[in-house]
């Protein structure tokens, strides 16, 4: 449990540090959305109960949908700008 | 043996991960990635949870991971824009220091119950959970414990006897049967929704 609460931190840090580099920070989510699956099934698991892992399965295609959806949004931003870089100095 | 496999593949996906949220080249990143993914993956298969380990291995290796590495590779990055990220890493280090901080706090003290520790882990928390106590003087620590009171023998129990599989497919197709069309639904707008952002109109 604590392993899953700890790859959940280590997300958030990655997600707060990166600010810059927008495939990193949809990488952290990616790892916020694995510790979250893992919470839930070592807790189901160890209560024995199976309706952890089907939760798991959907959690699991969600976040398949939802890196699809952030990676073609990455790819049109980078037709639209030409590189990937947040810079949020010049802009504003 | 199986603790100390069960550690050492928890260490490894801590490691890894903190190697992705803190390499430069995204193509490191996805490759320390897939380190993460199959060292859950191998955690979860030791811990009994068989077919969910295996088809994270499916999933993710196969699917979400080629997926990043496809898109690195069309992008085309310049390395040089994302190494000047040095400054703009150390100005945000205060945020992530107070809401690391504030996380750590509120979950390893709020969370009434530890089920399945990592043994190699907790050793460090142990210590944060002790010094809590020594500046609020209060019993967190009995909260602890989750009494498990399950009975192998009940009645109602040994009705039926699922394999892991069969009772995920008697769960998805029974009662799960909304949720898994709602998430063919949304596995399906995820199909369409790239098509039309990434579609570029002639005009």
């Amino acid at each position: 449990m604590n392993l899953s609460l700890l790859l959940f931190l280590i997300g958030i840090l990655g997600f707060i540090l990166n600010r810059k580099n927008i495939i990193l920070m949809i990488i952290a989510i990616e790892i916020m959305l694995l510790a979250v699956t893992l919470l839930v099934l070592i807790s189901s698991f160890s209560f024995d109960d199976g309706l952890g892992q089907t939760f798991s399965i959907f959690i699991i295609s969600i976040a398949g949908a939802e890196s699809v959806i952030g990676l073609s949004i990455l790819v049109a931003f980078y037709r639209l700008r030409g590189n990937i870089s947040l810079n949020t100095t010049t802009t504003s | 043996m199986k603790n100390l496999f069960i550690d050492i593949l928890a260490f490894g996906a801590l490691l890894s991960s903190v190697l992705v949220i803190t390499s430069k080249n995204p193509v490191i990143a996805v490759i320390f990635l897939i380190s993460v993914f199959i060292n859950a993956a191998g955690y979860l298969i030791l811990l009994g949870i068989g077919f969910i380990g295996i088809s994270y291995i499916i999933l993710y290796v196969g699917a979400i991971a080629v997926l990043f590495l496809f898109v690195i590779m069309l992008l085309n990055i310049r390395l040089s824009d994302l190494l000047e990220a040095g400054s703009q890493y150390t100005k945000n280090i205060p945020l992530a220091i107070a809401i690391g901080l504030l996380f750590i706090y509120e979950i390893f003290t709020i969370i009434p119950f530890r089920i399945h520790d990592v043994s190699l882990i907790s050793s460090l928390l142990n210590l944060i959970t002790n010094l809590n106590e020594l500046f609020l003087t209060s019993d967190i620590s009995t909260l602890n414990v989750v009494y498990n009171t399950i009975n192998p023998i009940l009645a109602d129990s040994t009705f039926t006897n699922f394999t892991q599989i069969q009772a995920l497919g008697q769960s998805l197709y029974t009662f799960g049967a909304f949720w898994l069309i709602i998430t063919s639904v949304i596995l399906l707008l995820a199909m369409v929704a790239p098509i039309f952002i990434t579609h570029k109109s002639n005009k």
